[in-house]
């Protein structure tokens, strides 16, 4: 019975899309370039901002000392960006 | 003692990058149910002008999606660098929904959005609807994630602070998730993005009618945005007052500040519609009161009892006292984990060790803290009175305004005469900002009333920053501030240049060779 069934079936028209036409292109072209320009600005944003500052040093110990205000090396040097398997500062 | 320079910086910046995200976010959220229900009419129809319809919209939505997206990045690059106490501390709550949201809005929106764009030609009809609706749920679902964990701030439930491990730890994750601040923050601050996509809709779809271009289409438009955006409009007034309510039972302080209650009143309490808060003399001069409405609203009962100002920050000395023998309890415990008498000193009084907290912004030690010392730390539970009641009538004010605009569009839609009257064009296109105006006054309530908290009762904000300098932060702050200059510029012109070019414009519906078909 169902090989008799009459088949459904959908034909797209690669006309039909204006995403498809010039300005549809152009506009994929705009939103292509708009990602990229987000990414590289998020990049120069994470390595000349973020990157360079120094990390918090948030063992149990460390906490404890910043809730009470005692005077303790409460931060870690930044790892370089160009040796990121170099293992952290233990933790005490 | 703490930086306050650090903090002051700290705050500014997030801040700044979370009202910035928050302009993109709620479109995202309106716009996409827009484009659902025009491409539902589109299949129910077949009428080719509501395809149209949908991709016009869309071209508009992917701008502000590409804008929005990678946004709130910067607001994770903060946790890090500017607030790694706080990320410890609740880091373990915190971090779970947050890195549920990521990945709903990364790879959830961002599939069904390539689709959205490509998929016109390559599936059929249903199948491009559902993939329009599945953009749209993915869009509401990763808002629901990043509320339940900013809902646990306000509402810090189903977690318990772990004395060795210095930070708080999560007992019921469906505690957490169930959290009834997150529900009623959840479904408010959606109907406030859909309000806001219905008056994008609105507004753009005027000016095409002022300047005599795509009738069709703007009227088509104008009526999905009237209808929806009604029906939004009613929702935000309606779930907001769920969310007062909810406010009314976990932050007292934020609700008597925003009403600028400074003395308990006898129940059921007046709304003030009017004042001038006066912080020093704790008086709101010139104050129009409205009886009994504020006690309705804020404990649903005629006998309810509203806490004012003055009583609250009673309480909250007492609480510090209390957090006090918590904090001593936990130094003793630090220094010998196995006194028996400091364990069951802390475990009654640990539901106040936050309070105790707040004693460290005015002397260094909280276990040799003065009377004084105790009073200044109460006195700081208060947050900034002024901005709160101005910036919750503000945004109450264009609620109202918004249900007004809308029920009177829906109503020329019915008629068919929305292109009969140029002074209601003009004023649905210059209300466009205002949607935006009350959504970000909405999130100062929210946040800045939540002050001194990060998170409410638990940890006081100035302990949560990381131990950087303060030109350490300016400096990270100067490169958001060019980050997010250059994102502005190019998405307003971005924006302008693809809305001015409009529909015929941009060759999505030539009105002159096209017949538009009876709605």
């Amino acid at each position: 019975m169902l090989r008799h069934a009459p088949v459904m079936s959908y034909r797209p028209n690669p006309t039909s899309s204006w995403f498809r036409s010039s300005e549809g292109r152009r506009y994929i072209r705009h939103f292509g370039a708009l990602i990229a320009l987000k990414i590289v600005l998020l990049a120069i944003l994470y390595f000349v901002f973020i990157a360079p500052q120094p990390r918090a040093n948030t063992a149990p110990d460390r906490v404890y000392d910043a809730i009470r205000g005692a005077p303790a090396a409460a931060t870690v040097p930044a790892a370089p960006p160009s040796d990121s398997t170099t293992p952290r500062e233990p933790t005490p | 003692m703490i930086d306050n320079d650090v903090v002051t910086l700290s705050r500014l910046q997030f801040a700044l990058t979370a009202l910035y995200h928050f302009l993109f976010v709620p479109l995202t959220l309106g716009l996409s149910w827009i484009l659902a229900i025009m491409e539902s009419v589109y299949v129910m129809t077949g009428r080719e002008i509501w395809k149209r319809m949908t991709q016009f919209w869309g071209v508009l939505f992917g701008i502000n999606f590409a804008m929005g997206v990678a946004t709130g990045v910067t607001m994770e690059f903060q946790f890090g660098t500017n607030w790694a106490y706080y990320s410890h501390y609740v880091g373990d709550v915190f971090g779970t929904p947050l890195a549920i949201e990521g990945l709903m809005a990364f790879f959830l929106e961002a599939t069904f959005i390539g689709l959205f764009f490509f998929g016109w030609d390559r599936l059929s009809k249903v199948k491009h609807l559902i993939v329009t609706t599945l953009l749209a749920l993915g869009t509401n679902l990763s808002a629901l994630w990043i509320l339940i964990a900013n809902a646990w701030m306000q509402n810090p439930v189903g977690a318990e602070f772990n004395l060795d491990t210095m930070r708080m730890e999560v007992t019921s994750f469906a505690t957490v998730m169930f959290n009834p601040v997150a529900q009623s923050k959840f479904v408010h601050t959606v109907s406030a993005g859909y309000v806001l996509g219905a008056m994008f809709v609105l507004s753009i779809s005027a000016w095409y009618l002022l300047k005599g271009r795509n009738i069709e289409f703007a009227k088509r438009s104008m009526t999905v945005a009237a209808s929806f955006g009604l029906a939004s409009a009613l929702s935000v007034v309606v779930l907001g007052d769920e969310s007062g309510y909810t406010v009314s039972e976990n932050q007292k302080m934020k609700l008597a500040a925003i009403e600028a209650m400074w003395e308990t009143e006898p129940a059921p309490a007046s709304f003030t519609a009017f004042g001038w808060p006066d912080v020093a003399e704790r008086k709101t001069h010139f104050g129009i009161h409205i009886p009994w409405v504020m006690g309705i609203i804020g404990t649903r009962s005629l006998d309810g009892v509203l806490p004012g100002i003055n009583q609250l920050v009673e309480e909250a000395a007492q609480r510090i006292e209390s957090g006090r023998i918590a904090y001593t309890a936990m130094q003793r415990l630090r220094s010998n984990r196995n006194d028996a008498q400091a364990r069951i000193d802390f475990d009654a009084h640990k539901a106040d060790l936050g309070y105790a907290l707040l004693l460290r912004k005015v002397v260094a030690d909280p276990a040799q803290a003065t009377a004084a010392d105790v009073q200044a730390a109460a006195n700081s539970t208060i947050p900034n009175v002024p901005v709160l009641f101005w910036a919750f009538r503000v945004m109450v004010g264009c609620g109202f305004f918004f249900i007004a605009m809308f029920a009177y569009s829906f109503w020329l839609a019915s008629k068919r005469r929305l292109d009969a009257q140029r002074w209601y064009l003009k004023l649905a296109f210059w209300s466009l900002p205002l949607p935006w105006l009350a959504i970000e006054l909405g999130w100062i309530v929210a946040e800045y009333g939540r002050q001194p908290w990060a998170i409410e009762g638990v940890l006081p904000t100035a302990l949560g920053v990381s131990s950087v300098s303060a030109g350490q932060v300016l400096f990270s702050l100067c490169g958001f501030v060019v980050f997010y200059t250059a994102l502005a510029v190019v998405d307003f012109f971005l924006m302008r240049r693809y809305v001015r070019r409009g529909p015929d414009g941009l060759g999505i519906w030539p009105e002159t060779s096209h017949s538009a078909g009876a709605v």
